[in-house]
């Protein structure tokens, strides 16, 4: 019986050395993988150097600046060839209100860079603006596709040979969008 | 089997890529961004003159010799007030006109606008414009519409009715001629 048990005993110190030897070296199943998703989306943001600006008095006759402001685009993009920056009124009849009446936006000259002023007088661009209030104020390239770009905003009232607005204080509000195309 | 699994790869790549094409353009700026125009058209009111000066050839005496009748213009852009008036005045009312050490008072230059009666330039301050005993209130005319202009003649003379003749000489003076919004 004692013997019965040595016996036993050697057994399963035997067993355990055998199982002890299987772990070393022993893989997993797999690779198990996981998978990482992860979305930079595309933006397209734009900002004014300024949130109004002011003509102190209207010049008759003639043209009358505003003081220039600039315009930055920064953009992220997975792809597109031009960002266009869009102007308009929402009223192209009364771009700009006051007591004594209104002004049109055919009045309202603008241009970006040295390009020759041009009136909000066009239709939409790129589904953006109403229909003779608007004006497509600049374009510049989309690549490289995650980059910025400014220009200057230069904003007038053109008088010239037409009657000066009646006496008072106007405003009006220009709005822009950039869209890449 | 192979082939058709890769051809339908292929294809549902093709789809992924154009998907993405198609979605950045269009793709619009926060906004719209928003720049505020102010403008002020400043109010205005100017007053022209269709010559700059008058002249008559010989004064009459015991009568009323006119001057050359010319026009006055008056152009406003205001954003308040009823009356347009013309003030018309002579610096120093004893010597309105003045030839050498002889002068013409203003009491005798004598003016109207439209068909008014003549009347001296004896008058005070008027609107604050003018000098004592040498001015007049020569036309007042409506402000409205504000943005508005007018025209009138301006009939000046020498008035010697019952009044001895000035010395004989060439006299020269300055009328002037003011418009205030009241």
């Amino acid at each position: 019986m004692r013997r019965t048990r040595s016996l036993l005993a050697l057994a399963a110190l035997a067993l355990a050395a055998n199982t002890a030897s299987a772990q070393v070296g022993t893989l997993s199943n797999g690779p198990v993988t996981v998978v990482l998703n992860a979305t930079q989306s595309s933006t397209l943001a734009l900002s004014t150097s300024a949130g109004s600006t002011t003509i102190a008095s209207i010049n008759a006759g003639t043209t009358t600046d505003f003081p220039s402001l600039n315009v930055t685009a920064a953009w992220n993009l997975t792809s597109g060839a031009n960002i266009v920056l869009v102007g308009w009124f929402a009223t192209p009849a009364s771009a700009l209100t006051g007591p004594g009446g209104n002004i049109a936006s055919a009045r309202v000259l603008g241009r970006t860079g040295a390009a020759a002023y041009a009136p909000f007088t066009g239709n939409a661009v790129a589904g953006q603006g109403v229909a003779g209030g608007t004006a497509q104020l600049w374009s510049v390239a989309a690549t490289p596709l995650n980059s910025t770009a400014t220009t200057n905003l230069d904003l007038r009232l053109d008088y010239t040979a037409q009657v000066p607005p009646n006496a008072g204080a106007y405003t009006g509000t220009l709005n822009l969008r950039a869209v890449v195309q | 089997m192979n082939r058709m699994f890769k051809q339908v790869l292929l294809v549902g790549a093709l789809a992924v890529m154009a998907s993405s094409a198609q979605a950045q353009v269009g793709t619009l700026s926060n906004g719209p961004v928003t720049v505020v125009l102010n403008a002020t058209q400043a109010p205005t009111l100017t007053l022209t003159t269709s010559v700059a000066s008058v002249t008559m050839a010989s004064i009459g005496a015991n009568v009323v010799t006119p001057f050359p009748t010319f026009n006055v213009t008056a152009t406003w852009n205001l954003t308040a007030g009823t009356t347009i008036r013309l003030v018309g005045w002579f610096n120093t009312p004893a010597a309105a006109l003045v030839s050498g050490a002889n002068n013409i008072a203003s009491a005798r230059v004598v003016g109207r606008t439209g068909v008014a009666a003549f009347a001296p330039f004896t008058g005070a301050v008027s609107s604050g414009l003018g000098v004592a005993g040498g001015t007049q209130q020569l036309w007042s005319v409506n402000a409205a519409p504000l943005n508005g202009t007018a025209t009138t003649n301006l009939d000046l003379a020498l008035d010697y009715v019952g009044q001895p003749s000035p010395n004989a000489g060439v006299y020269t003076g300055t009328l002037n001629l003011r418009a205030i919004v009241q």
